[in-house]
């Protein structure tokens, strides 16, 4: 259990025991934000693990209907579909917002209406046989959780509903290729009453939709891979600025994971790929600056603003002293690194600036993690490090006995290197 | 409150509405509209969300079956002809950009679209003794390569090359859902009779066609 989940839990206790009193209680409360820990990590778990369990019941729906029994009439097998849709919401209703007794069961009931009005979707479709492309039916049913989203306020349903919208989009993209996307700006629009309110789950949900079909837009309008690469790591850059400047406000701070973990994936991933000497690289600078259409780039244009102003504000106000001081900086330089890489239209250049930058990334969480005593950092980047060096020398046809060499290298510097970092720990802890 | 019960049952119309809206006009009545007979070739698929199915390519979607044939482009919304033979199946006559003459009696036109669906073209190849290389035959279709080894010999290769294939599609009655059930009698059916399958629509006055059965040799579908 973790130290503040801990501390949560024993100081009524301290104070039952008289060993504290309740002003100081309040105190450490405040102290370690302990009033706030529960919109922070249970707030956005309870809802995940609803929409999981409720897409896991629909999906059942779905497959249990999609075994189409044909023995029922198609008028009442509507009418079942119905009121199981209906059922779920309006129960789900009473128990949030009319009673208000059982609010997350009746969340999860509305969220599970919800994704049951998709599986009648695809449902009513198959009866009539109608078999059209399977992004329409995504379509109208980001439309319907829109609707219930909105009347419930309900962020789980509005969540589903950027996931929905985001299938909808790609198959929009694949008919649409060279037309102005417009999905980002509305979805985001549409979103707003939502990040208002500082819900977690429909920030996620919008800057995973947004980065991905972002993405998928840029590959598609232009017909070429480094689009995509370039994309990406824009991306990468603005949710990680995105995710330091928001940790740095109380109100804001739970929403710093979820941009910082898609920051990190949008420049890890695209990184680790372009390392390989003999990889996607060479793909990548082969039509360097060629585009079949150029309408990607006025999005991508508005993502490096949005990257510029957030990690200008970053860089200006003075950090905490608690906020891994290299960190940002490392992946910041990463994403340079390899988007200068790109540029450069050289696959042996563009690889090196992509391991230079994993390097720098894994330097950045080791050093973080010494400086500040991180444990997770340091694995992170440990095994970052391992990875970089165990795929370079997969790659490269070296003699075996080298490759031997450097893989008992690695495992002793990891053994070495964590059992020294953990008597640091320790010593910090003394 | 009340405004959020409002909101709410408000909601939950939109949602009825739009289910509502997926068969709309399907359900027609059968006085409004002429029942024929159509051929296909049918193959059976599986969809993730909405299971096993049929997918129906009808004889009407190849432009060579029609007499008269406009220039077609992509995406176009055109009007299939057909008129019923002898034999109780009706075949494309011609193909009309729009609905503008009245047709006689025992002629109907089914709305479709032109949409480009490529053809695979698969040529097999093996080399000569003197390092050239030459077509054994040359097939279309994804089908071709099914039942041909992956790994081959050295002096054999498959050639393959996409051309554009302008068809017309009428996408409400290109898919038959099958229940569990009745599909290892219908894939058997298939596999025997692979070119007798018969589709019976219905088409209003406007060219909109629905599915009704299919028919499998002397063995019909109804669902």
């Amino acid at each position: 259990m973790r130290f503040p989940s801990a501390l949560k839990r024993e100081l009524p206790q301290w104070v039952g025991d008289g060993l504290l009193e309740q002003s100081q209680a309040d105190a450490i409360a405040a102290r370690y934000g302990l009033g706030d820990m529960r919109e922070g990590t249970a707030g956005l778990l309870l809802p995940a693990i609803y929409i999981v369990g409720a897409c896991l019941v629909g999906g059942g729906a779905i497959s249990f209907v999609a075994a189409h029994w044909d023995s029922i009439a198609i008028g009442v097998r509507i009418g079942l579909l119905l009121a199981v849709m209906l059922g779920c919401e309006i129960s789900g209703f009473i128990l949030w917002k009319v009673r208000g007794t059982r609010e997350k069961l009746g969340q999860a009931l509305v969220v599970l209406g919800t994704v049951v009005f998709g599986a009648n979707i695809f449902l009513i479709a198959q009866m009539y046989h109608l078999h059209g492309p399977p992004h329409n039916a995504f379509g109208v049913w980001t439309l319907g959780a829109l609707v219930v989203a909105y009347a419930t306020f309900s962020s789980p349903t509005m969540a589903l509903a950027c996931v929905t919208s985001f299938v909808w989009s790609t198959g929009w993209i694949e008919t649409h290729p060279h037309d102005f996307f417009w999905y980002p700006i509305v979805l985001c629009a549409a979103c707003v009453p939502f990040l208002l309110r500082r819900c977690a789950i429909v920030f996620t949900g919008v800057a995973f939709a947004v980065g991905a079909a972002l993405s998928v837009c840029a590959g598609t309008d232009s017909g070429e891979q480094w689009a995509v690469f370039v994309t990406l790591i824009a991306l990468g850059a603005l949710y990680r600025g995105l995710g330091q400047w928001l940790g740095r406000d109380e109100r804001t701070a739970h929403l710093a994971a979820p941009a910082l973990r898609l920051g990190g994936l949008a420049v890890l991933l695209p990184a680790f790929m372009l390392s390989f000497y003999d990889g996607p690289g060479k793909d990548v600078v082969e039509n360097l600056w060629l585009s079949t259409g150029w309408l990607w780039t006025a999005l991508l244009g508005l993502v490096y603003v949005g990257a510029v102003i957030v990690w200008v504000a970053v860089l200006r106000r003075s950090s905490d002293e608690s906020e891994s001081p290299n960190r940002p900086l490392t992946m910041l330089a990463a994403c340079v690194l390899v988007t200068v890489g790109i540029a450069a239209g050289h696959h042996v250049v563009l690889a090196v600036m992509a391991n230079l930058a994993l390097v720098g990334i894994a330097g950045g969480l080791l050093w973080d993690a010494v400086a500040v005593g991180q444990r997770r950092e340091f694995w992170l980047g440990l095994g970052l490090l391992s990875l970089v060096l165990v795929s370079r020398f997969l790659e490269w046809d070296t003699h075996l006995m080298v490759k031997s060499a450097v893989f008992v290298l690695c495992g002793i510097a990891v053994i070495v290197g964590g059992s020294r970092f953990e008597k640091h720990l320790k010593g910090r802890q003394l | 409150m009340n405004k959020t019960y409002a909101g709410f049952g408000l909601a939950l119309l939109v949602q009825v509405v739009l289910l509502a809206a997926i068969p709309w006009g399907r359900v027609g009545d059968a006085s409004t509209g002429q029942t024929i007979w159509l051929e296909v070739r049918a193959s059976d698929r599986q969809d993730v969300m909405q299971g096993p199915y049929l997918d129906l390519d009808y004889e009407i979607s190849d432009p060579k079956q029609f007499a008269e044939v406009p220039a077609l482009n992509m995406g176009e919304k055109v009007y299939a002809v057909v008129r019923q033979t002898d034999s109780g199946v009706w075949r494309g006559l011609r193909v009309e950009g729009d609905l503008s003459t009245p047709l006689p009696e025992n002629h109907v036109a089914i709305l479709g679209a032109v949409v480009d669906r490529g053809l695979e073209i698969h040529a097999f190849l093996h080399e000569e003794a003197d390092g050239s290389w030459t077509a054994d035959s040359v097939m279309t279709g994804r089908e071709a390569l099914k039942d041909r080894p992956v790994h081959r010999p050295e002096d054999r290769a498959v050639a393959t090359a996409w051309v554009g294939r302008g068809v017309i599609v009428y996408r409400d009655i290109e898919s038959y859902f099958v229940p569990e059930s009745r599909r290892q009698q219908l894939a058997e059916d298939l596999r025997t009779h692979p070119e007798e399958v018969f589709a019976q629509v219905r088409v209003d006055e406007l060219g909109r066609a629905t599915l009704l059965q299919v028919r499998i040799q002397e063995r019909v579908y109804d669902f």
